[in-house]
């Protein structure tokens, strides 16, 4: 069976601004303006509602809960009740489930200044994973970059005087394996939700698609691509047909023929 | 061994197999290597990252607006506050900008 | 007191500000205008599959342009001092308002180092 992999690069999270240093990748995006503290008021106010109402129809189904335990007679004695295994699971490290296939869906990259908060970020990913059951590889360290800056010590002259400063970034990654594209979806979403602050997350999924993905996206008339894509037909090329078929270079292009 | 070369094909048709599968694969076909600008063409336009290098304004509110909002806190930059007290020491030492012309 | 650009423009309000970093922002936004422009000339010039009269007028045209439309014409400067010199990219501050800040722990992840 031929297969197309097709790449998707996601980044969420609450990312670090001093990464965005020297890339050139950028989306014409419409600038948003900041909102007033009136306006931030009523935003609220509207979440707030949409939050209820979520609620609501959460409860309105009825659901099984019957945690298992590690045994019932270990109480906590503070709520007087046995302890869930996924609590007592957190004092672990936790467990991946191996995968089937070996068929890689998705990556997730951590980013950060510190390794712990990584480690806290990869490990909920992984606990999400296990209970949401998709196999993953165990939270890897990727290459640790090391960046020194030497300056002078004195605002003014004195130069062999320096002070050295230096900035260490961590990187940890996670693969994950043979899940259907609405089970990572969902798994990206959930991580994303509860984001931790200093951490950059990325993710890249993998999706396969039959030989004639490109006449299923034409056939489909719903689809309406965002705005980001108009700018991507050439603006160079256009200026470039639009200024050799102007007055002044039509005539030194007739004179050549 | 001259049968074996014979078989090969010319440099000709070679490049012709070549020139179809650029044709077919969307590449391009460029033997002579002439300059034809088309790394211009490919570059990514910088412009936008350029112009938001001193920050964007409409995407943090400043002092001023915070004291748009909350006229009863009566906020004070002390920044600004400086500046003026500046001003008026380099007035005092008669340091201070030129008056303005009058015609 | 009239405004001294030939274009009138926001001045940056997150930023230190001179005159030297307003010339700077005039330089960028203009840049940013008439990128596709000067791409677009750039390429009929170069290309040398087109005719030589219209590559010179092409060429003509791109240095009939202002100065301050050119790419060269623009030098990154500090964000918290206006200094154009010892810039460290990274951060878009200049050795000492670098070192200050460092020192304050106010820039993440970066600490005096020692070995």
């Amino acid at each position: 069976m031929f297969v197309v992999r097709r790449q998707l690069r996601v980044s969420g999270g609450r990312s670090i601004a001093s990464f965005s240093t020297g890339s050139i990748i950028h989306k014409k995006q419409d600038s948003v303006k900041f909102t007033s503290p009136q306006e931030h008021i009523e935003e609220q106010k509207l979440n707030k509602v949409a939050e209820q109402q979520y609620q609501q129809t959460l409860l309105q189904e009825d659901f099984e809960y019957n945690p298992k335990y590690v045994s019932e007679s270990k109480v906590n004695p503070i709520t007087g009740r046995p302890i869930p295994i996924n609590v007592e699971l957190l004092k672990y490290k936790p467990i991946t489930l191996k995968p089937t296939h070996g068929n890689e869906v998705a990556t997730i990259k951590f980013r950060g200044y510190e390794e712990d908060s990584l480690i806290r970020a990869g490990e909920f990913a992984l606990r999400s994973a296990f209970y949401l059951g998709i196999p993953t590889s165990n939270l890897t360290s990727l290459k640790t970059e090391k960046r020194l800056y030497t300056v002078i010590k004195s605002p003014f002259a004195q130069a062999k005087t320096k002070q050295n400063f230096h900035r260490v970034t961590f990187n940890k990654t996670i693969t994950a394996f043979d899940a259907n594209p609405e089970v990572i979806d969902l798994w990206l979403s959930y991580i994303n939700k509860h984001s931790i602050e200093g951490v950059k997350y990325e993710a890249k999924m993998i999706t396969n698609e039959s030989l004639d993905f490109s006449k299923e996206l034409q056939s489909l008339d719903e689809i309406e691509l965002s705005s980001t894509y108009n700018e991507l037909n050439d603006p160079i090329g256009n200026k470039v047909k639009e200024l050799l078929q102007s007055d002044n270079f039509k005539q030194f292009l007739k004179e050549s023929k | 061994m001259s049968s074996l070369l014979k078989k090969i094909p010319s440099q000709a048709r070679l490049n012709q197999a070549k020139e179809l599968s650029a044709a077919v694969f969307g590449h391009t076909w460029n033997p002579a290597c002439k300059r034809n600008g088309s790394k211009i063409l490919r570059q990514e336009l910088k412009g936008p990252q350029i112009s938001k290098y001193y920050g964007v304004n409409e995407e943090l509110p400043t002092f001023k607006d915070f004291k748009k909002w909350f006229p009863e806190l009566k906020l004070v930059d002390p920044r600004e506050e400086y500046r003026l007290k500046m001003v008026q020491d380099r007035k005092k030492r008669n340091k201070g900008a030129p008056k303005k012309k009058s015609e | 007191m009239p405004f001294r650009f030939p274009v009138k423009f926001d001045i940056p309000k997150h930023s230190f500000v001179n005159a030297r970093v307003i010339r700077d922002q005039f330089k960028r936004l203009q840049y940013e205008e008439h990128e596709v422009t000067r791409n677009a000339l750039k390429y009929i010039a170069r290309n040398t599959e087109l005719p030589s009269r219209v590559r010179l007028e092409a060429q003509l045209q791109l240095t009939s342009m202002p100065k301050y439309t050119a790419y060269n014409q623009i030098r990154d400067r500090c964000v918290a001092s206006g200094n154009s010199k010892s810039l460290i990219r990274d951060f878009k501050l200049n050795r000492t308002a670098f070192r200050e800040r460092a020192r304050a722990g106010l820039i993440p992840g970066v600490k005096v180092a020692s070995w």
